[in-house]
Formats: C-alpha cells, structure tokens, sequence
C-alpha cells in the first residue's frame, strides 16, 4: 500500500509540474501582454505597469518567480480587478458559491444514479429498465448545459415556476443542480444497472437467496459492495465533470460563483486570474482523483498491491 | 406409371440425372458479401442506428445545402426587421408594439446582463421613433430575425455547419494522428513504448477542458493576425481563425484515447501468424502497419472515430458559449446560444433554436456511433 501510495503522489505533482509549466508558457506566449490593448495606457504606464507585476524581466526568471510564490500558496494579483485583489482573495471568496452547488450535485448524481440504475437492475427487460436506459441515453447524448437550457426556458421562462438568476432562495438551487448533475446521474445509472446484473447473476448471491436472506437485504449487504466499485473509479473525473461545468451552468443561471468569473476573465484577459483558476482547478481535480485511487485501494483489497 | 401409393414399388423419376438448373438449387450458399455489404446490411437492421444516419443526412442537408434556399446571408441586417419572432412580419410587430407601449418598461424589468449586450430595449425604442420604410414582399423569416436584423434560420444553418465541420474534420485529424502514434507504440514495443505511453499517461492525468480553454485563449491572438495578414490564409480554408485555433486545439489533446485503442488493437494483433508470414515475405514496417494491421483494427477505429464526432462538436459549442472560438459576425451553435441567454425572458425561442439543434446533431452522432458499434464488431454485442 505505501509504494502504491507513494508512486501514485509522485505521478500526481509530476503531472501538477506540467500542468503549471504549460499554464504559464503559454499564458506568456500571447504577443504584447495583458496590457497590450489597453488604448488608454500610455507607453510610460506600461513599463511601470511591467515592472509593478514584474513583467519586464527573462521569462525565465519570471517563472522561478511564479513557482516559488506558487509553493507559498500564492497565486498572484489579478491584473482586471482595480483594487488590485490577490487571486487567491478572489478564489477564497468565489469558490465556496460553486462548491456548495457542486456538492450538491454531486450528492444528487449519485443518490438519482444509484436509484435508477439499482431499479433498473432488479426490474431486468421490464418497462422501468426500458425508461431509465431511454432516459440515460438522452442524458449522455445531450450536454449537460443544452440540457440546463431547456430546463431554463421550460421552467424559468414558458412556466414561470422558478427563478433562474442568481442564488437567493433554496429554491433557486434546483435548476442548477439538476443541470449539472443529469448526465452523470445518467452515466451512473448505466453503470450500476449494469455492473449490478453482473453482480446479481453471481453465485454467492444465489447462495444468499437460497439461505432465506430479503431481497432488499441481499442488494444493499451483498450486491452493492460490489457493484458499486466503478462508481468510485467515475467519481474522480466527475468531480472534474461538475468542475468544469460550473463554467456554463453559472452563465446560464448567473450564479456569481468561480466559474463565471472564469469565463469573464477570459474576456477582459486577466491573465493572472486566468492561470490561477487553471491551476486551482487542476490541483483540485488531480488531488481528487488521486483522494479516489486511495479510496478505491481500501474499499476493494484485490487491487492494493499493483 | 401406375402409382399406388401404399406399393413399395418406386419411383424410377427419382434416379433420373438432375439437370443444371436443379444442381444449382442444390448447392446451398448464400451471396457472398464484403466486410462492408456486411457491415450495412446489419446496421440496416438496427433501428436506432439507422434513424441517427438518416438523422445526419438530414442534418448535413439543413446545415449545407439550406442556406441556397434562403435569400439572406448569415451576416446580412435587413433595416426594420429586427427582433421579429419566428413567422412574424414587421407590420405585424409594428402593429404588436402600438398596442403594447410599454414594451421598454417591460423588457427593463426583466433586465437580464443587459450591461454586456446590444441593449435590445434601446434598439426597439430608436427604430418606432423613426420609422424605418419597410418592404411590403419579403422572403418570411420562418424562424425570426435577431436584434440587429439577421435571419435566424439563415444563422442557425451556419451555426450547425460550423458544428458539423468541426466535429467531422477534428475527428479525422484525431483518427490519423491518433492511430499512427498508438499503431506505432504498439508495433515497436518495447522502451519506445513505454516512452510513448508514459507521454500518453500523463495528457491523459491533465484536466483536458482547462487546457483547451487556455489554448483557444492564447491562439485567439494569433491567429487572427495571422488571418488579417496574409489573404491567401482565409482563401485557402474559408474557415477563419477561431475553426483552426480549435483544430489545432483538438490536435494537440484529443488523439489520446485513440492512440490508446488502437495500441491495445495492435499489441493483439501482432503476435498473430498473418502478421508473421507477411513479415517472412519481406514487408517492411510501414507495410505491415497501414496494410495489414490498420485495416484490421478498423472496426474500433471507426466506432471511436464516430463517439469523437459528438464529443467535439461538445467541445466547440461549449467554447463558444463562453466567448472563445467562432468570432462575429460568423455564428456557431454556441455563440447563437451564448447570444440568446441575454434577451431570454423576451426572445426564448432564439435560445431553443441553437439548444435543440446541438442536442439533435449530438444525439444523431451517438445513435449512429452506437448502431456502428454493434453492426461492425456484433461480437462486441451485450
């Protein structure tokens, strides 16, 4: 388990290394810098501007300069903001609005894919395996944030039932919520219907059945131990998943959360911000999946020594 | 011949020699077809998968052939003919607004991020103050016009066509790079293997979407210069800076789990005899790679090619719904998208418009990826 553990932490900072030294490469690589199409600034303030944020040196030392500050935890000042707010300032203060949707989410994929995917398995060729694979194949075929639009204008527009800008009430959590968490629910879904006939189909449960053990009672004790391990393995890139999403779904819904401050600094080029963000969001996706692995190792021993 | 039939007696006619027509009746065989009648006669059977492929066409028609029948083009604004909703006449909506004056009030309270759009409450207000002349005969705007005055259905053809372009184009640069690289990790083996898939494992580890965004940002620039530059760069693609940005987006990061499929293919197939007796024939490398071991491992090929499809039309459409990728005045699917969030209270259908397109074209790709599947390889079959 300790060498697993410690080639596993090894791979995950070599991959964070690559993904901040890309970050920052190409962040530098676009031609004339952030304050490049800046009309109002003269050339004067630009070099003051330069040297402010510490631009006018190689790049190279520019990097050591980011690395450094990176292992302190800082990230740097974003540029757009006129108050000069430190990204982690911006990240502190906008990721707990995109996290708590998230958890949401996540905690409503997992509840609507288990219950889905576990009737489907147990109701085997019968109309409610029928509807929930009808449903889970529309889910995965369709976007998520295709799927948030149409229940924006179904609800929030043509029905009026619910509100759909920003985070008020507990009511306003629904639309965002679900946006975000039908397609994995409906990945889920597949994947325990499926790992679950496989399950089911086992002989220690026949054995089970045949000692006089209730059905409910032999999916929960028995079949769901293990059909519930590829679920772990698909929690590290659904993290990623509602990550990500929370790009569009904070858009669409005007959630003022990380993500839509993602995607407005994209547009006024903070670059600062930008690759902050990145990394923020990077460290947290590998450190999840890596969380995950670990996870995975302790619920099903057969794979600890690899 | 006198014919009893409870006689043992028999019947010489049985003995008589066939003739050819009955030998030929005789020899029980069926037509013979190749891999790929056999392919289409199976997909053929698959219902799903069928209504995706006759899906596609349709859409592939809607998308490239559509914009000859309509007489506007994606870029032009008709003068008085903004915001008209789908089938609606300005008249109609001149009409509509004197008996609704206060159609400003209105959009103003459900003001929706009106700070980063072209006000549309403002534009309304200008054009009933002067009156524009209007054209009594015009071609009808069958899905509306948006607020500058452009024909949406004209928009949303383009739209899908950049959709389907860049899904289509971006899969096959994945498929051959991909299938290159992993075909030749697989058939060397050894150190260089191990190398190659190391460079795999760790594209894989990165969070795609974040480095896609980063990409599309730090080529945006550039390729717009590049673009402004030289003429002959937009003659030669007719695709603009924000497609090849993207395609060279999707390049860099997408052939990896292609290159993946078909390592795992090769690594199969190598050890089998054919591969052998072609090797002791005297074929070199590249001769076994393209003729005998590609051609084998076509059917996942094809299938992960087909899955690509949708997941990069995905990608584009959420690119562009963020404000990376297509630039204006050219419209993709998800700019329109983007476009329609922020007058949505007043104008829904031109956010249904490029929402439910994206959904048909996605699905349609993945009902015939899934049909594919199972007709190309029916061992594969659940």
């Amino acid at each position: 388990m300790a060498a697993f553990l410690f080639k596993r932490v090894l791979s995950s900072i070599a991959t964070l290394f690559i993904i901040i030294t890309i970050t920052f490469f190409l962040m530098h690589s676009i031609p004339g810098g952030p304050f490049a199409t800046n009309e109002k600034l003269s050339q004067s303030v630009i070099k003051a501007m330069e040297v402010k944020y510490g631009l006018d040196k190689p790049l190279i030392q520019q990097y050591g300069v980011y690395l450094k500050n990176l292992i302190r935890g800082d990230l740097g000042l974003s540029i757009a903001s006129k108050e000069g707010k430190t990204v982690n300032y911006i990240i502190k203060t906008k990721f707990p609005v995109s996290a708590r949707l998230g958890g949401l989410a996540i905690m409503l994929a997992l509840l609507l894919g288990l219950l889905m995917g576990s009737f489907a398995a147990l109701q085997h060729e019968k109309f409610v395996d029928r509807l929930v694979m009808f449903i889970s194949t529309l889910g995965i075929a369709v976007p998520g944030f295709i799927m948030g639009m149409l229940l924006l204008l179904l609800f929030g527009v043509s029905l009026r039932w619910l509100n759909f800008i920003g985070l008020n009430s507990p009511l306003d959590y629904i639309l965002p919520t679900f946006t975000l968490a039908f397609y994995p629910a409906c990945f889920i879904a597949r994947l325990i219907r499926s790992s679950l006939l496989d399950v089911l189909g086992q002989d220690y449960i026949r054995t089970a059945r045949a000692k006089g053990i209730k059905g409910y009672s032999i999916l929960i004790k028995h079949a769901m131990r293990n059909a519930i391990l590829p679920v772990v393995t698909y929690l590290g890139p659904l993290i990623a998943y509602v990550l990500v999403g929370s790009f569009v779904v904070e858009r669409i819904f005007s959630i003022p959360g990380l993500g839509l401050f993602f995607v407005q600094s994209i547009t006024s080029r903070d670059y600062p911000l930008i690759m902050g963000t990145t990394i923020f969001l990077a460290v947290l996706i590998i450190f999840m999946n890596l969380v995950v692995d670990i996870i995975y190792g302790i619920i099903d021993p057969r794979i600890k020594v690899k | 011949m006198n014919k009893n039939p409870f006689s043992f007696q028999i019947d010489p006619s049985m003995f008589e020699p066939a003739d050819a027509e009955e030998k030929k009746e005789l020899i029980v065989s069926r037509k013979s077809f190749s891999f790929w009648q056999d392919v289409w006669r199976r997909l053929r059977k698959n219902p799903t998968g069928m209504a995706g492929l006759v899906l596609i066409i349709l859409l592939m028609f809607f998308a490239f052939a559509g914009p000859l029948f309509i007489p506007y083009k994606y870029d032009e604004q008709v003068r008085g003919h903004e915001n008209l909703s789908p089938m609606q006449t300005p008249q109609e909506r001149a009409k509509e607004k004197e008996a609704r004056p206060k159609v400003k009030n209105r959009s103003a309270e459900f003001a929706y991020d009106f700070a980063t759009s072209p006000s549309t409450a403002e534009t309304e207000v200008s054009e009933t103050g002067e009156r524009p002349e209007i054209q009594e005969d015009f071609f009808p705007h069958v899905f509306g016009t948006d607020s500058l005055g452009r024909d949406n259905l004209v928009r949303l053809m383009y739209g899908s066509r950049i959709s389907l372009t860049v899904g289509i184009v971006a899969s096959i640069i994945i498929l051959i790079i991909g299938s290159t690289y992993g075909a030749f990790s697989g058939f060397v083996g050894g150190k260089t293997d191990n190398v190659m898939m190391r460079v795999i494992e760790l594209l894989y580890a990165v969070p795609d979407i974040l480095i896609v965004i980063l990409l599309s940002i730090v080529l945006k620039e550039p390729m717009a210069q590049l673009f402004a530059r030289s003429t002959l760069m937009s003659k030669l693609t007719g695709i603009g800076p924000g497609l090849l940005s993207m395609f060279i987006t999707f390049t860099l990061l997408y052939w990896v789990g292609m290159a993946r499929i078909v390592r795992g293919q090769v690594l199969q197939l190598k050890e089998q005899e054919f591969i052998l007796a072609a090797q002791a024939l005297g074929a070199n490398s590249s001769r076994v790679i393209f003729k005998h071991l590609i051609p084998n491992c076509i059917g996942p090929i094809i299938v992960t090619t087909m899955f690509q499809i949708p997941t990069a039309i995905f990608v584009e459409s959420f690119l562009s719904f963020i404000g990376l990728g297509i630039s204006a005045p050219m419209a993709s699917l998800g700019s329109l998208a983007n476009d329609a969030l922020t007058g949505i209270q007043t104008y829904p259908y031109m956010l249904a418009q490029p929402a439910i397109m994206i959904a048909l074209i996605i699905l349609s790709f993945n009902l015939l990826g899934d049909g594919l599947r199972d007709s190309l390889d029916p061992r594969m079959k659940k």
